[in-house]
């Protein structure tokens, strides 16, 4: 369980292999961001690879990894990702934290981990959306925001009514696909943590 | 390109102490890294990486100032001027574009969307467009231009590697760097992925099969693979990284080192934000 | 490619650099140990190639050498194994990787994914070691050039071939002066133009007296350029000497290890009463010449 507690600690957890890992979640971020962008889809799908750092490397390795993707994504290509960091990260955080606790080994708690990410999302998301976007975000799901606004709601309201639309798929499909893709790699090249949070 | 790499032997050769050895490193490495990053030799170039990302934030906070859309326009103005002037227009073309569907949802939602009390400023049938809706979504995107421009112009005249370098000699984690960089290098190869992988699936008439659902399980399952292997590769970068020194201890030098100046006014510059913050709070 | 331009590594106190004394290994994910009861000793005067079938142990034993074993690769042992003095698990960290250089497989896993020049990828190591700019400059330049790679100091890492990123990671080595290059299967993912690339680089490294360690599946290639030949077969040791010797006794070519088509054709020969000497040809030119000889030796003279 030592790999565990390591993952948890800031001071052990970032490992040369978790330094290595950070840009293959940021890529894996990346692939699903451009998919939904390209196809114009109402999701984002842009922390998969955040979510499959926390189940392999622990929540501090998970929210580096989710800041960076944003900071890359920010400074290269579109400055207004940069304040999603938060959100990003704290998925991660989260992410993290469940599976350190047990929370990847049943369905019922697998399912819980994903309420709790869309819980998550939609506290730090909102307020980001809300104060600097004005409710927007140049994106598919402006539409759905655009529909509770329409219908006379407040800002807030639209954006939080927008997430609880898009965001639970969302991060049904992120957690499903950051499993997916874990399961995929044998257990002899998952690293310490991921081994003893997902051990089949 | 192996004249390139000797030219910077003479720039290198200057002393043993890497903060005094002069980096025109804009240019200098020939390979184009991320998208933005565009080779020139402007002022802008010239500039050390940490004073124009320090210029960011006195920009953005300044364009808070005041109720309207007034002191944004007024700095979007003169910025885009600025950068037209200096050959740098495409910058400003860039956070434009980047913009716009940004901007147009804005005003989609606010002048057209959202109820108003108000008259209408003009009606066609049921669309109607509000004049206060309208000012709000012109201020909040002339605002977030600003930040946009000013990022834009900060980041796409370094190379990646001259920023990176910049960071590690103020301090900043050496492996944070690396860990930036080597997000940085997926971008363009993640993006050329993705847009292979669709028209690959649109030439065979995916598109119009099958639901959401299906269609996302088919990309995943064109995606795996290569995620899956990347994921296997980690083992072997580690290794890779550890017999190249990436947990020695002590300090990082870089071959091409960036010329330690402005630092006075980095901070002068993040001072500023400040009494901006101030005066848009209080105005 | 000449040899010429190859830097200069340190030299090597002992001839004997690794020593391996009922050396058992068991990766800590693993049901059964990689190595078992391993006794050997590798000399620095040597190039020394280890193969055998899949499985066998031969990478497993090139991470000890290179440093990776016992930490980071984490695992339980028994016995000792040491390496240039240090026993690998109390050396201290970085000992063994800062004078070991390796080289893996695959092409482009074991780059750093983060430079965006062969020339950033080179000098990697040497920021990471901080030396002074203008070493870093005209080591990486020197190594590049020695591996054959002075026309692509510009090229982005990616876009080499698979041949010239493997001469890229044997550059980064020799740039950090390494003494000692272990090689894991480096062209067992190279198409036949890359393998020849590689191969005559090894070449060279060889006639200048590097230290290497040559981890192979397929002797092919390597037979002639080794100067011991080690059979890993289970974890343990089922064949140890010179490459010609061992291969002149059949019960190694039940086909278990790869051997070249040389080997194979003169123990055929043998087999059917046609000596061709007593040891195998190592290459195919080496075949083609002593079958010449043969010919003439049965022409009737006049």
């Amino acid at each position: 369980m030592s790999a565990i507690k390591d993952g948890l600690r800031f001071k052990t957890a970032f490992t040369t292999t978790a330094w290595v890992l950070i840009p293959v979640a940021i890529g894996i971020n990346l692939i699903g961001r451009f998919f939904t962008q390209t196809l114009n889809l109402p999701l984002f799908l842009d922390t998969i690879g955040t979510t499959m750092a926390a189940f392999l490397a622990g929540p501090w390795v998970a929210a580096v990894a989710g800041v960076l993707t944003n900071l890359v994504i920010g400074l290269t290509l579109e400055a207004t990702s940069i304040p999603f960091g938060i959100v990003n990260a704290a998925i991660g955080i989260v992410a993290g934290v469940m599976a350190a606790h047990g929370f990847l080994r049943s369905t019922g708690k697998i399912i819980l981990t994903m309420l709790c990410l869309t819980a998550i999302t939609i506290i730090t998301a909102t307020p980001i959306v809300v104060l600097v976007f004005e409710g927007v975000s140049g994106s598919g799901v402006d539409a759905v925001t655009g529909f509770f606004v329409a219908s006379g709601q407040g800002m807030v309201e639209s954006v939080i009514g927008q997430q609880l639309v898009t965001s639970p798929l969302d991060k049904v499909l992120t957690v499903l696909f950051a499993f997916a893709l874990i399961k995929g790699v044998p257990q002899r090249y998952r690293p310490p943590f991921g081994r003893e949070v997902i051990p089949f | 390109m192996a004249s390139r790499a000797r030219r910077v032997a003479p720039l290198a050769d200057h002393d043993d102490h890497p903060d005094v050895v002069e980096a025109d490193t804009a240019t200098w490495s020939p390979a184009r890294v991320a998208e933005l990053y565009d080779i020139g030799n402007t002022w802008l170039h010239r500039t050390h990486p940490l004073t124009k990302l320090s210029a960011v934030l006195p920009l953005t906070v300044a364009g808070f100032v005041g109720d309207g859309a007034g002191v944004p326009v007024i700095l979007l103005a003169v910025a885009i001027v600025t950068l037209v002037v200096s050959r740098l227009g495409i910058i400003a073309l860039k956070s434009l574009r980047l913009m716009a569907p940004m901007t147009l949802a804005l005003v989609i939602i606010h002048g057209v969307v959202r109820p108003y009390d108000s008259e209408p400023l003009a009606a066609w049938g049921p669309i109607s467009v509000n004049a206060e809706g309208l000012a709000l979504a012109g201020t909040t995107a002339a605002r977030l231009a600003v930040f946009v421009i000013a990022v834009t112009a900060a980041m796409a005249t370094v190379h990646p590697k001259i920023f990176a370098t910049a960071l590690i000699q103020r301090g900043v984690s050496h492996k944070l760097a690396y860990a930036y960089l080597a997000g940085a290098e997926l971008i363009p190869e993640m993006r050329l992925r993705a847009t292979q992988i669709l028209e690959a699936q649109q030439s065979r008439g995916f598109d119009t099969k099958g639901s959401l659902p299906r269609r996302l399980r088919t990309l995943f399952a064109l995606l795996k693979p290569l995620l899956v292997s990347s994921l296997i590769g980690v083992e072997m970068r580690t290794l890779a990284l550890e017999s190249r020194g990436f947990s020695l201890p002590g300090r990082r030098t870089a071959a091409v080192a960036v010329r330690e100046r402005g630092r006075l006014l980095q901070r002068s510059l993040l001072l500023a934000s400040i009494p901006l913050l101030v005066l848009a709070i209080i105005w | 490619m000449s040899g010429a331009g190859l830097p200069e590594t340190e030299s090597l106190a002992t001839s004997t650099f690794a020593t391996f004394e009922d050396f058992t290994f068991q990766y800590d994910t693993a049901s059964e140990p990689s190595l078992t009861d391993l006794n050997l000793g590798l000399r620095a005067d040597q190039l020394t190639l280890i193969s055998g079938p899949s499985g066998g142990g031969k990478s497993t034993l090139a991470r000890v050498v290179a440093g990776f074993i016992p930490r980071p690769l984490g695992g339980s042992f028994e016995g000792t194994a040491r390496v240039l003095g240090h026993d690998v698990d109390t050396a201290p960290p970085h000992a063994l990787t800062e004078a070991v250089g390796v080289v893996f497989d695959n092409p482009f896993d074991q780059l750093t994914a983060a430079t965006s020049t062969a020339f950033d990828e080179v000098a990697y190591a040497l920021e990471n070691e901080g030396l002074p700019p203008a070493e870093i400059v005209a080591r990486a330049l020197e190594a590049l050039e020695s591996v054959g790679l002075a026309e692509m100091t510009g090229r982005h890492p990616r876009r080499l071939s698979g041949g010239q990123s493997q001469r890229l990671a044997i550059a980064c080595a020799l740039a950090q002066r390494k003494p000692i290059l272990v090689l894991d299967d480096p062209t067992s993912q190279l198409d036949p133009t890359g393998r020849e690339e590689v191969v005559s680089l090894v070449r060279t490294l060889r006639d200048v007296n590097t230290t290497v360690v040559l981890v192979a599946q397929d002797l092919g290639h390597w037979l002639e350029m080794a100067d011991r030949l080690v059979i890993l077969d289970g974890g343990r040791v089922t064949a140890d000497g010179h490459p010609a010797t061992l291969l002149a006794d059949p019960r190694l070519l039940d086909g278990r290890i790869l051997v070249p088509r040389c080997v194979t054709v003169w123990a055929d020969l043998r087999r059917r009463g046609i000596a061709l000497g007593d040891t195998p040809p190592l290459t195919t030119d080496q075949l083609v010449s002593s079958l010449r000889n043969l010919g003439r030796e049965r022409e009737p003279t006049p």
